[in-house]
């Protein structure tokens, strides 16, 4: 076998093997993420972006749901109350498992660092679902502890 | 540079550009997400791009490191080390000169070293490595082919 050939056929290996394990790994990128989407100006527009402070005060006034988006183990241990967990991966490896049906409810998306790329990416994705009140929570888990704001679970207690 | 200290840099070379690779693509594998965030940092592929980047660039890291250590391949692992090192060099380095401030990426996808002068340095030392260690293994080849040993 020549070298061209050697190249090309590590390069299939590479990809495949990425492409697979990918599917399977925990923090893998699942396919849906692979592909292209539209330009994101429309959607990025329909997310609105709070501070701890501001989505604490709107989800007591309103009934509001959190997601969290943090591993099930992370989730256990603290989360915000009333929060429902819905995994970053498992989400975009299955979306018809998001346990929210209503597209009118109000969101607030969460992960745990401020601004995190994964909320955000989630919160689009539930945008062009069809939500109509998606929000994120922009300073993440670690910006609402710091806050000094009320968070349950084994580690609340 | 007789025949066999050129065997042996060219040995000492391949292996450890190899467990370089190696080392170097397994924190990229088990946090693809991350990875493609750091690739993204560079902003010079788009998002989808950079996953795809990160998808598929950790296992390319992987099996030349694999093709490098046990000497499978070299052909085509000791071309992709050369590319892969004068990319990662050029990434680095336009990074740096548009005042990107960002994490290199380079070993694990964060909370590494941010890209500096030092970072250059040590990519210009890669990449200078990656470029004797392929054309010690064409001299390798030709001496092989001529039957010098």
């Amino acid at each position: 076998m020549n070298t061209f050939k050697r190249l090309l056929l590590l390069g299939c290996i590479s990809l495949a093997a990425g492409l697979l394990a990918n599917q399977f790994l925990n923090e893998g990128i699942p396919w849906r993420l692979l592909i292209p989407c539209k330009p994101d100006r429309f959607i990025k527009a329909r997310i609105t972006y709070f501070d701890a402070e501001t989505a604490y005060r709107i989800s007591s006034a309103n009934p509001t749901v959190f997601v969290d988006i943090r591993p099930k183990t992370d989730f256990q241990v603290d989360h915000l109350s009333g929060a429902i967990n819905m995994p970053f991966v498992e989400y975009f490896r299955k979306p018809s498992r998001f346990p929210i049906t209503d597209k009118n409810a109000a969101i607030i998306v969460y992960g745990f660092e401020f601004g995190s790329k994964k909320a955000r990416l989630f919160a689009q994705s539930l945008v062009r679902s069809g939500f109509a009140q998606v929000n994120m929570l922009y300073p993440g888990f670690s910006g609402w502890i710091q806050a000094g704001l009320p968070v349950e679970g084994r580690k609340a207690r | 540079m007789t025949g066999v200290s050129r065997r042996v840099v060219f040995v000492l070379l391949r292996i450890g550009f190899g467990v370089l690779l190696t080392a170097a693509s397994i924190g990229k594998i088990l946090h693809p997400l991350d990875f493609a965030q750091a690739v993204d940092n560079y902003r010079l592929f788009g998002e989808t791009l950079s996953r795809w980047a990160a998808v598929f660039m950790p296992y390319l890291e992987l099996l030349t490191g694999l093709c490098l250590i046990f000497g499978f391949w070299q052909d085509a692992a000791v071309f992709i080390n050369a590319v892969l090192m004068c990319t990662f060099l050029v990434l680095v380095l336009q990074a740096f000169f548009r005042n990107l401030d960002i994490y290199c990426g380079c070993f694990t996808p964060k909370g590494e070293s941010k890209i500096n002068a030092l970072k250059i340095m040590e990519n210009i030392l890669f990449a200078a490595g990656s470029l004797v260690l392929w054309v010690l293994f064409r001299m390798h080849r030709i001496d092989k082919k001529s039957g010098r040993y």
